[in-house]
């Protein structure tokens, strides 16, 4: 059954009409999804709308069966999606911790261990990691907020090969172990690969 | 972890930022505070002049109409002739003390009196004659009031220990602080002087101890010259050494409350029932007033004007700084919305930090007012062509509240307008600006 369902998204903004055209789709929990594109296609314009940060011009996005734009865009971030952005977004005067804590009332260390993260490292300045490290705290807090909804823009764009993979390997055990719908906007064919279900999103028209 | 959380980790590890937000919440509002508190002593200042000094009106008899005299009587000088007209007496001053509008009144005769020192020591001058057979002569103010007596009021002497000379007082005296070191007196030890007019010597209690002298010339002539050991006695006691049973003076100052009525009040006196038909004549000065008062009031002219520069300026100057680090905070806001974070939650952050950094800017400009202001206070009078050597400056609880109020709303509006350039934009926008 389909945790996420959009139906004829439309969207344009100033200086640029017909972003989106009117896209339809579904979305799984357990699964990995790909969108695929090249840049300025509106592949984060449709993460945006998904995630509840913006509104389309026309159509529904529903989530469990409800329109989110009836139920309330910010209930909807705060309870059904997490973002991971390519550029971490992390709040930099506080520890990958306090981060994490952001999102969960849990204890944040168990699941930044489980994410590669030593004690020291957990309670050090962001500032003070490595990219791939700040990604994995932003990962941390995606998935320390038990949203069932996982949103990823360019989450391995900045990154090496070797942690990329590892940051791909993540989010696939997000989907598969811990039963997330995983949406993860790319331009990386490796991360594609990975993902169970590929949509490609072009000239404002999206395909499987 | 909630808002007020975050807010102190920021403040905590923002040092750099909290300390500059600190000193400018300090210092403003310590100028703020101080310059209030300033125009609050001036204006203070300015109505005691007007209070004290005010516009007077002087009462004399009318010894200048020959109409007041009687025949004249030739005695070995001359001829003599006796005032026959009236006296101000304790009636009229009564009378028109209860006059509305009536501040005070006094009667005031510089050097009216001469007293050798009989049981204690003047400063001695570089000549010393002594022409009363006692010592040598010094001449000592004689009041009614001593407290409005123009070196009191323009602040050249201050009252250190005791109190001042009053109507009711007899054989009253005030001595110079410096006298009193030198002869070991202080309040309630009494001194004798002796008077060559009179011939007589007569005891008067040391009612009240000033300073003001020290600095002043030691090297005189004659010790009547140096003003240490110039003092004040009472109006009573000059009466009584002339065996004068009732009061008869031949000039009153009368001050009145406001420079603005003192024709009205002037007129009421001059229609007493007490003073209707009596021989004396009226003048009125303001001159001494406006002597004091204008450049105070131009110093609380001055003040309002700071108060006013340093509320625009520090309201730009916090809205500059709150602005000039939205863009951090921009970013703050963006991940805070995109992790389902109110935008009213995202703004009361903002305001706790900016309100974490005022709690103690509200302390230390309060140290730093109660430190400065007295300081500045003196200054500023310094600068003016006022005879006044001081203010009293004190800080008011309205004060306190205005300030501290007015500047809880700058930072509130400072905050909002910061803040407002953020919140009202889509979170998609402040997360793609973010990129």
């Amino acid at each position: 059954m389909s945790i996420l369902e959009f139906s004829d998204l439309k969207y344009s903004y100033e200086g640029k009409q017909n972003v989106l055209r009117g896209i339809s789709g579904k979305m799984e929990q357990g699964k990995l999804y790909a969108i695929l594109g090249p840049s300025g296609c509106g592949k984060t314009t449709l993460l945006s709308l998904l995630g509840g940060l913006d509104s389309p011009d026309s159509g529904r996005i529903l989530f469990d069966g409800i329109d989110i734009a009836a139920s309330g865009l910010a209930d909807h971030r705060r309870n059904h999606v997490s973002f991971i952005f390519q550029a971490y977004n992390l709040i930099d005067y506080l520890t990958p911790a306090e981060n994490v804590s952001l999102t969960s009332k849990l204890p944040p260390l168990p699941i930044l261990e489980c994410l590669g993260l030593t004690k020291e490292e957990a309670k050090r300045n962001v500032l003070k990691l490595s990219g791939g490290q700040q990604q994995r705290v932003a990962i941390a807090r995606a998935l320390a907020s038990e949203a069932p909804i996982i949103l990823a823009d360019e989450p391995t764009g900045n990154l090496d090969e070797d942690t990329a993979r590892d940051i791909t390997e993540i989010l696939k055990e997000s989907a598969h172990g811990m039963n997330k719908c995983v949406v993860v906007v790319t331009h990386s064919n490796e991360l594609a690969k990975q993902a169970d279900v590929v949509l490609r999103l072009k000239k404002g028209k999206l395909s499987m | 972890m909630n808002f007020f959380r975050r807010a102190i980790r920021y403040r905590w590890r923002q040092k750099i930022r909290s300390i500059i937000l600190l000193l400018v919440f300090t210092l403003l509002s310590s100028a703020a505070l101080t310059a209030l508190s300033v125009g609050h002593a001036t204006e203070e200042g300015t109505a005691d002049v007007k209070k004290t000094i005010g516009a007077s009106i002087r009462i004399e008899i009318d010894s200048g109409n020959q109409n007041n005299y009687g025949p004249g009587a030739e005695n070995a000088n001359g001829m003599s002739y006796q005032y026959n007209g009236d006296y101000i007496t304790q009636d009229v001053i009564d009378a028109i003390s209860k006059v509305e509008g009536v501040a005070s009144y006094s009667a005031e005769s510089e050097g009216g009196y001469y007293g050798a020192a009989v049981d204690f020591d003047y400063f001695p001058g570089a000549f010393n004659v002594d022409v009363s057979g006692h010592g040598q002569l010094v001449p000592y103010t004689v009041t009614m009031n001593s407290g409005l007596s123009i070196k009191f009021l323009n602040g050249t002497y201050a009252l250190e220990e005791g109190r001042h000379i009053t109507p009711k007082d007899s054989f009253a005296v005030l001595i110079s602080q410096e006298l009193a070191e030198k002869n070991h007196l202080s309040v309630e030890d009494t001194i004798t002087l002796y008077s060559l007019d009179t011939q007589r010597e007569d005891v008067f209690e040391i009612v009240g101890i000033y300073s003001g002298t020290e600095g002043m010339a030691k090297d005189a002539m004659m010790a009547d010259g140096i003003a240490a050991n110039q003092g004040y006695i009472d109006m009573n006691s000059y009466q009584r050494m002339w065996n004068e049973t009732t009061l008869e003076l031949g000039s009153l100052d009368v001050y009145v409350v406001s420079a603005e009525n003192v024709q009205d009040v002037l007129e009421t006196i001059q229609n007493l029932p007490e003073i209707k038909d009596k021989t004396f004549t009226y003048s009125t000065n303001t001159e001494n007033f406006d002597l004091i008062s204008n450049p105070l009031t131009s110093l609380q002219t001055l003040m309002d004007t700071a108060v006013i520069v340093i509320a625009v300026t520090g309201a730009a100057i916090i809205v500059l700084l709150l602005v000039l680090w939205t863009r951090s905070w921009k970013k703050e806001a963006g991940i805070l919305i995109a992790v389902g974070r109110s935008k009213v939650e995202i703004v009361l952050q903002f305001l706790t930090e900016n309100i974490l950094v005022a709690i103690p800017a509200v302390a230390a400009s309060l140290g730093l007012t109660a430190l400065l202001a007295e300081k500045v206070g003196a200054y500023l009078v310094s600068q003016t062509d006022s005879d006044i050597t001081g203010l009293n400056v004190t800080i008011h609880s309205a004060d306190i509240a205005a300030v501290y109020g007015i500047g809880a709303l700058i930072l509130i509006l400072a905050v909002f307008l910061a803040a407002v350039t953020v919140v009202r934009l889509k979170p998609r926008i402040i997360l793609s600006e973010m990129d």
